[in-house]
Order: C-alpha cells, then structure tokens, then sequence
C-alpha cells in the first residue's frame, strides 16, 4: 500500500514503568480502512500501546505520527478531537442518561450553538437509521445491554468523526448472536473508511475479522501478518514464544458412574424443565446464549439458588443444598461466571484467597495453622503454576489467568467429586487458557465430574463429551460430541 | 534506619503512628505538662471508654457494616449494670456477668435485623440507636441510678499494682481483638465479607452467622464501656455515652480501616484512639477553650484521612 494511505504510524516507541521495560521500540503502521488485530498475552503491552497512541502516558522513546503530523505534545481531548477514539472493555457511559444523551456527551455547544434536547435526539435518530440499528434513543443506558451499550460508544466514536478506533476486547462480553452484529457493524465502518485496531484473546475472530495481525510479546512486535502469512497454530506460538502441541488437549476417558442426575428441575423464571445426567470421568458442556439460564443450572447445583421445582440427586441420594457452604461439604466445587464478582477476594493474597471458606481444614481450635496453609497453598501454586511476583502479593495484582488458576486452586483444595465451571477461562491469556484445558483433561482422567459452561463455542466443543443446549430457560437438546456442531448448537441456541 | 523506613512505609499503620509522634513532639514542645508519667496515665485512662468501643465497632467496620447504636447500648448497659449492682441486691460478678450477655443480646438484635432484612446497617442501627436510648431512659425511669456496690466504683476508679484499672481493661481488649482478628478463622471471614461478600458465600462461609457475630462482639465491647462509664461516675445515667459513636467510628477510620470494608487492623485502631485522646489533652494543657476543640477535632479528623490517602500513594513510590 502506498505510503500516503498510512494513517498511523508508530516509529519505535519505547515506554519503562520504574526501571521495567513495558514496550521495547514498537514500530506500527496502519492504513485507512483497515481492520487491525492486536494479539499477546496478558502484559504483552497491548493496553500501554493504546494508552500511548491515545496520549495517556507518553513513551519515554519514539514517535507516533496520525495523517502526517505527529502526537506528541497534543492532550488526550487533542487526539480525541483529530480523530481517535477508543472503546475501553469496561464501558465509559452515563447509565442514568439516555442514548442519545450519552452520544452527545460533552458536545452539547459544539460550532458555538447549543444542542437541544430535540436536536439531539433528531441527531441520533438519523445516525441510527443510517447504521440500521434498532435501539431507541430515549431509552436510559442503564436499561440496555452491554452489547447495545458498546454500539452506543461505537456510535459516539462515529458521531465524532473518528478515523480511528482502538478497542480492547470488544467482543469478552458479548453472544455469539451479539458477535454477529457486532462484526456487521465494523465492517460497515471499514467500508466508510474508518480503521480499527482491537485485541482478542479469540482466535476466531482474531481471523474472521482481521485484515491484518499484529503480534505483541514481552513488549516487543513480532511482527505484522496478512491472514494468508498465519494459522491459529502459528499465531499462538507467536504470541508464547513457544510450541503449543494441540490448543485443545482432549482425550475420551472411561466414563464412570452417574453422579448427579437432574429430575424435571426448575428455577422460575431463569430456567425450567432440565434433566440430565452428569457421569463420573465426563465433561458435560451446557451451551446458550447469555442469560438462557445456563449459568443459573450451575448455581442451584451449588446452592447459590434455590430450585423452584424438580429433584437433584448426588450418587442415588437426593441433594438440595441449603447454601454454598453446604454444597461444598457435598463434594461439589464451582467456579462463578464473574471472577471479580463471585470470586477473589481482591485485597486477599494468593493463599488466604485459596483457602477461603475451607479453613475449618485447618482448625486449631480458635485459630488457624497458618503453617499448613501456607504449605497447602505453595503446593497448590506449584501445581497449577501460579505465578506471583512476591510473596504475599494481593490477588488484585495478578493477571486475569493466575488469579483463575488461584480459583481453581480454592476449589482443587476440597478435592471435589464434582465440578462446575462457569466460564472457566473468560478473559484470560492465551498460555493460562491452554494450562487451564490441561488441568481440566487430567480432572477429567481422575474421574472428576465436571459440568462446563461456557460461551466460547469452540472452547465449549472441543473439551466436552456431551452439549446441552439452553435457550430462553428451556432444554433445547443434548448432543454427543460428534453430533456437536457449532452450526447446530448455534441452531438450537437461537430458537 | 533501613528498618525504621520499612516500618513507615510497609505496615498498614505506618502512617498514623507517624501523625501521633508528631502531634506528641508538638505538644512537648508547647507545654512541660505533656510528657508525664502522670499525663500520660490520664490520656490512657481518659480514652479506655472510647478505645473499647471502637475495638468492637472495628470488627463491624471491616467486615463492610456500620453500628451507630453504640453510644445507646452504652448508656442502656451502664443503666443495666447500675440497676443489677444498686443496693448491693446482686452480687458485683452477677450483676457484670449480666450486663454483659445484655449487650450482646442487643448487638444479636442489630445483627438479626441486618441479616434478615437487608436493610443498610447504617439505617437500621440509626433505628436501634434511637430505641436504645428510650430503652435507657425507661430502665431507668429519666433519673441517673446511684446508690452502687462499692466494688463497682473499684472498676472504674481503681488500680492494680498502680495500673488504673480501665488502663488494664483497654490492653485486655486490645490484645482479644488484636488476635481475634489477625490469627482466627472468624477474623480471616470477617475480612473475606468486607472484601467481597458474595465471592465469600460462594467460596462457602456463613456469611451471615459472621456477621450477626460482629454485631454481637460490637454490643459486647459497649456493655463493656458502658460498665466502666458507670462505675467512673458511680452513677446509671440513661444520658451517658451520647455521640460516643462518633468517637469511636473516628478512631477507626483514622486507624486507616476502610469504611468500604475489607481491610483494617486492631493496632490502627489503637493508635486512632490514643491521636484522638492526645489532641483532645493537649488542647486543654495549652487552653484552648472547648469549643475551638470540637472545630479542630473535625478539621483534624478529615485531614487525617486525606494526609492518610496521599501516604499510601507516596508510599507506591518508596
């Protein structure tokens, strides 16, 4: 492409934070219309390269240059107002404002007039229509879903007249119906001209909807690939440095006996009606949209709901666990579908974060044996490779993927019979994702019960031995793994 | 030096220690009055009431809730004990023994209400607060209760081996606390609420058993201070012990407990309470009128806890 199509251009920025190097001589260059994967691990640098471009923090070393001119010294309001915007993966919008209050935000005097409120609103209505989407403008933020709330900043970026949009993992929180929009949309973007660069942990889409990959590790550029230059396989070695033999390690085990089955079960108004069997040495994958109730099955399997009809039985007995803790003593382990939510305890370390809920283990009558837990936890750590960079770290610290794994650790600590695993690797690196199907396959070969659920429909195929699929709280069908193709549980999702 | 430079700025408490040296060496430096045995002995005997009560409310603080009905349980236990110990009709251990399950029966109400209707701690022990002290005044029918067991007096006015006996009371409560908090099962759970209580219950601890248990420590340690309030002035006063939860929620911020719950420790509360007790001292040595004081002490609390945010950012950087 010829050089004056350039848009961006990054000429070797360098960026240490108190002696650490975190970008190391970064060149970039980006052409109008273009559609830019970003891909590394967790601390490549990803987020510090957008946070230059957008003039967050200014690299110690180099230069970026945006249609000719270069960005240094300009504010962050400078470069939003030449014409770069980002989408932030948690969501910069006013949820007590309406839509088009929110497009409009800070620019209500733009060109010396005011905007009215009718002015607004006739502004959205058109940019709207334009971009066919269907979402009222008077509706409050607050009442709509984050999909919808990421095309209202989209379209706040367009209204702006962006040239370029960054955007950090657009699609972690989105279905896979949602994902489908969302990659209409960017394309008819890249029709008008608009270029994008986003980061994904989804190999998938990373292909689908690049024109280009740009590989970050350790701070420094790999390199830039056209699609026909890489394959998943490749690209993943790429961004670890290393050779991965198979992202999905599988293998089909001995499946043993039943031990949870699940009579007629109901929990009004999440879901109704489910029954099925989860077996000894067997990964079951419970597949649906987001909000068709699957991750409510998991929690009143673990006591976090309570069921509204049906029986639950754990090997032959009847089990209606009372509470989490109950459940736990049960012999089931689970893992929430919102780490931050439902599970670490930010301001805890590692250990206090592992052993959590289990120290009557480590009872010495009032007190605990803070001697054993600490050994627990360190054999835990070794075992799952936990990395922390100091003792005694707090959890909020570590990356995405060790504080899962340190989740996973609580839960391997009870030693379990079963386990439920909501979204066991949402928003997590490439490398722990991969340790995280290990550890799950040998769970599985230990003769664990695990109940997957998960909205990686790839990730959801390839390790389950079963696929239920859930829509709008109803059982839609149970697939063996050769039946489970994504077109099909895609079928049965949407209906 | 290395290790006096850790100790500012690695432990939690660095920095109010910090403030107190500096308000002490302040006041020394104004008036020879200050830096007395006999002084100092003041100090600690004037804050024993106020350092038991904020130990307990630490404990509700960390674990994410408030308990502002602290000041009526004191005043409602100092008219229950005066009631149990008047006319010598019970004897002194009864009639502390007594005092005490009382206050714990009213942190238990506190706690059973937080728990089973979810009501904001802050308003429902706004509610108990206004209950407490109507319960006070009819115990005691709006009259102060005197006539007490002599033995009573011991506790409030008394020392052991030349130690006020509050003074022991406050060290006492202080190491429980201290302990209870770093060392058991129950002061690791009341982190883990305060820090994020539904990962807690999901992990599987009886989150709601933990925190009915830190009303009840919370009415405890008010009994407590309601018991040694009576026999300091030797008299039930259904008006005692008004705002004092003020005080005590104070020292416990100043101590660098987080009033969003999850962090917080023993020792900062102590020191929080002993830089309220020695700037309160050191204004009336060098005669400030007590009017001026309430407007420094309020100038001085939200000063601290601003100074305490740019501390902990300073601190990132050493």
């Amino acid at each position: 492409m010829a050089e004056q199509d350039c848009l961006l251009k990054i000429k070797g920025i360098s960026l240490a934070f108190s002696g650490t190097p975190i970008l190391k001589s970064v060149d970039l260059s980006l052409y109008q219309g273009e559609i830019h994967a970003l891909v590394g691990e967790n601390g490549a640098g990803k987020s510090s390269l957008f946070k230059c471009i957008l003039g967050i923090i200014s690299p110690s070393q180099g230069e970026i240059i945006f249609l000719n001119e270069s960005l240094s010294g300009y504010s962050i309001r400078d470069i939003l107002r030449k014409g770069i915007a980002m989408i932030h993966q948690e969501l910069m919008l006013i949820p007590e404002l309406t839509v088009a209050e929110n497009i409009f935000l800070g620019r209500e005097t733009t060109q010396g007039k005011r905007m009215g409120l009718s002015e607004i609103n006739q502004a959205t209505t058109d940019l709207f229509r334009e971009y066919d989407l269907d979402i009222p403008f008077g509706a409050f933020v607050k009442d709509l879903s984050i999909a919808h709330q990421q095309i209202i900043e989209i379209m706040r970026s367009v209204s702006q007249k962006a040239r370029l949009i960054l955007m950090d993992e657009p699609t972690s929180s989105l279905t896979e119906k949602e994902v489908v929009f969302f990659r209409q949309l960017i394309f008819r973007l890249k029709s008008e001209g608009i270029s994008i660069v986003f980061t994904s942990h989804k190999m998938d889409e990373v292909f689908d909807f690049s024109d280009k990959i740009s590989v970050l590790r350790d701070g420094e550029m790999v390199g830039t690939f056209s699609k026909a230059e890489v394959d998943p396989m490749s690209l993943v070695k790429k961004m670890v440095g290393r050779e991965m033999k198979d992202f999905y390690p599988n293998a089909l085990s001995e499946v043993g006996q039943a031990i949870i089955r699940v009579n007629d079960l109901s929990c009004v108004p999440h879901f109704e009606h489910v029954n099925f069997t989860l077996h000894a040495g067997e990964v079951l994958g419970l597949s649906g949209l987001v909000g068709a109730g699957r991750s409510d099955i998991g929690q009143v399997l673990f006591g976090v709901k309570k069921k509204t009809s049906g029986t639950m039985y754990l090997k032959g007995q009847e089990y209606n666990p009372g509470n989490p803790s109950e459940a736990l003593q049960a012999g089931l382990g689970y893992l929430g579908e919102d780490r931050k939510e439902m599970g670490i305890i930010p301001e805890m370390n590692m250990t206090e974060n592992m052993s959590l809920g289990l120290l009557d283990a480590y009872r010495k009558f009032l007190f605990i044996d803070q001697e054993k837990e600490s050994l627990d936890a360190a054999e835990m750590q070794s075992r799952l490779s936990v990395h922390s960079a100091k003792e005694g770290q707090r959890i909020q610290n570590l990356s995405g993927g060790n504080q899962q794994k340190v989740l996973f650790g609580r839960i391997l600590l009870n030693n379990p019979e079963v386990l439920i695993l909501d979204e066991p690797t949402r928003g997590i690196d490439v490398m722990s994702k991969f340790e995280i199907y290990t550890l799950i396959l040998a769970l599985k070969k230990q003769g664990k019960a695990i109940l997957l659920i998960s909205s990686d429909l790839p990730e959801l195929l390839a390790m389950s031995d079963r696929v239920i699929v859930i829509s709008k709280g109803k059982q839609m069908a149970e697939l063996s793994r050769e039946e489970a193709s994504p077109e099909k549980v895609l079928e049965y999702s949407l209906h | 030096m290395k290790e006096l430079k850790a100790f500012f700025t690695k432990t939690p408490t660095g920095g109010i220690f910090l403030a107190l040296i500096l308000v002490c060496a302040l006041f020394s430096s104004m008036t020879s009055r200050f830096l007395t045995p006999t002084n100092i002995s003041v100090i600690l005997n004037q804050v024993s009431v106020n350092a038991i009560l904020a130990f307990g409310v630490t404990f509700v603080i960390i674990a994410g809730g408030i308990d502002l009905s602290l000041g009526s349980l004191v005043a409602v236990c100092g008219v229950v004990v005066a009631l149990l110990s008047q006319n010598n009709e019970y004897s002194l251990w009864l009639a502390i023994i007594g005092t005490l399950i009382a206050g714990i029966a009213l942190g238990a109400l506190n706690g059973i209400i937080v728990v089973l209707t979810k009501v904001p701690p802050f308003i429902v022990t706004l509610g108990t607060m206004t209950i407490g002290r109507g319960v006070a005044l009819i115990l005691s029918k709006g009259r102060p209760i005197s006539d007490l067991n002599e033995s009573l007096n011991f506790l409030g006015n008394g020392d052991l081996l030349g130690i006020p006996i509050p003074i022991l009371f406050l060290v006492l409560s202080y190491a429980t606390c201290h302990i209870l908090l770093t060392k058991t099962i129950f002061g690791r759970y009341v982190k883990a609420i305060g820090g994020n209580e539904m990962a807690s219950y999901v992990a599987g601890v009886r989150v709601n058993r933990i925190k009915l248990y830190v009303y009840m420590i919370s009415g405890l340690f008010a009994a407590l201070a309601g018991i040694l309030l009576t026999a300091r002035i030797n008299t039930g006063q259904p008006n005692a012990g008004l705002g004092f939860e003020l005080d005590a929620i104070a020292a416990v911020i100043i101590g660098g407990t987080s009033t969003r719950g999850g962090k917080g420790t023993i020792t900062g509360t102590l020191l929080g309470v002993l830089f309220i007790g020695v700037i309160n001292n050191g204004l009336d040595l060098i005669n400030v009128s007590a009017y001026w004081q309430q407007v420094i002490m309020g100038g001085i609390i939200i000063l601290a806890v601003v100074l305490d945010g740019l501390y902990q950012k300073l601190k990132m950087n050493i």
